[in-house]
């Protein structure tokens, strides 16, 4: 499998919160789901280039808004996740949940404290 | 200029300027609405982040634009300094080896004026990935800010006035003109602003 097509553990976070957004997938709202979901500080250098990084593989597509007043007159840059992100996401999960399988890490407990 | 404005503008130096006022949109954003602090600090980090993310996808022609620029640089600087010679200002070569302030004055007049235009033909160029041609040229210079006081220090020849020197003349002298050609540069090329917001 080509490098092109894995994903880094950051990437596949930032791919959920595009999914788990929907319509409302920008910058601001992906940092924030991030860390309000995974419980993770994102710098937003990371997160832009991440965001430019899944765009050059060709697993997300951006376009622009309309300039908002609260932005000083500057767009927002939605994405939304095509096929082939969602595929390497499904990829994803299904080597965690392969190499998951046998290990008694009791994972279900950990997430509840 | 707000904020934001010269944010976008240091920004357009390591990507394109839509997404530089995207960026900054997101940034004013967090700030305005979400209460987020270090504005200049976020701004500082993604454009370290980015510059470095576009050079590590195209060394070798990030290295060259370094080249070329440090050439146009070193031509330039001669070019100011044969002209100050002729022009009778400040002599090429002096007898004095004291650095009087008239001199000094001089100097950096003469550093200036070879990183604005070093910046402006520099700045007409972007990488793919949304490289100014000069940023490559800048981050040198920068990185040699933080260098050099720590050779010294490692040499034991440290004082805090060339630290100062250093820290403060680098930027000023050397990084801050060459930005300034490269943006102006910029603008002509883009033609004049109408109300100096992006779309």
């Amino acid at each position: 499998m080509s490098a092109k097509t894995n994903l880094g553990e950051f990437e596949q976070l930032v791919l959920l919160a595009i999914l788990r957004l929907g319509a409302e997938a920008y910058g601001v709202r992906i940092r924030h789901e991030i860390e309000q979901c995974a419980d993770r500080n994102t710098t937003p250098g990371a997160l832009y280039t991440t965001l430019d990084r899944l765009e050059r593989k060709g697993f997300v597509r951006s376009s622009l808004s309309d300039p908002t007043p609260e932005r000083g007159g500057r767009s927002k840059r939605y994405y939304t996740v095509n096929a082939a992100g969602l595929a390497a996401v499904r990829r994803a999960q299904r080597s965690f949940q392969r190499l998951l399988q046998g290990l008694d890490l009791d994972i279900a407990r950990g997430a509840h404290g | 200029m707000d904020r934001a404005g010269v944010a976008e503008r240091l920004l357009a130096f390591v990507t394109p300027r839509e997404r530089a006022a995207v960026i900054v949109g997101d940034l004013t954003e967090d700030a305005r609405v979400h209460g987020r602090r270090g504005f200049w600090f976020d701004v500082a980090g993604i454009a370290f982040e980015v510059f470095f993310c576009a050079f590590g996808t195209a060394r070798l022609r990030t290295l060259v634009q370094l080249a070329l620029g440090l050439a146009i640089w070193c031509a330039a600087y001669v070019a100011v300094r044969v002209v100050a010679d002729l022009a009778g200002w400040q002599p090429l070569v002096s007898a004095d080896s004291s650095l009087t302030v008239r001199a000094g004055v001089m100097l950096g007049a003469a550093l200036v004026a070879a990183g604005l235009v070093t910046g402006f033909v520099l700045g007409r160029q972007r990488s793919a990935a949304g490289l100014s041609g000069a940023a490559p040229l800048v981050v040198f210079f920068a990185t040699l800010a933080l260098v050099l006081p720590l050779l010294a220090l490692l040499a034991g020849t440290a004082t805090w006035q060339a630290a100062c020197c250093y820290l403060a003349g680098i930027p000023a002298l050397y990084c801050a003109p060459v930005v300034a050609g490269s943006a102006l540069a910029e603008t002509r090329a883009r033609g004049p602003a109408v109300g100096g917001m992006s779309p």
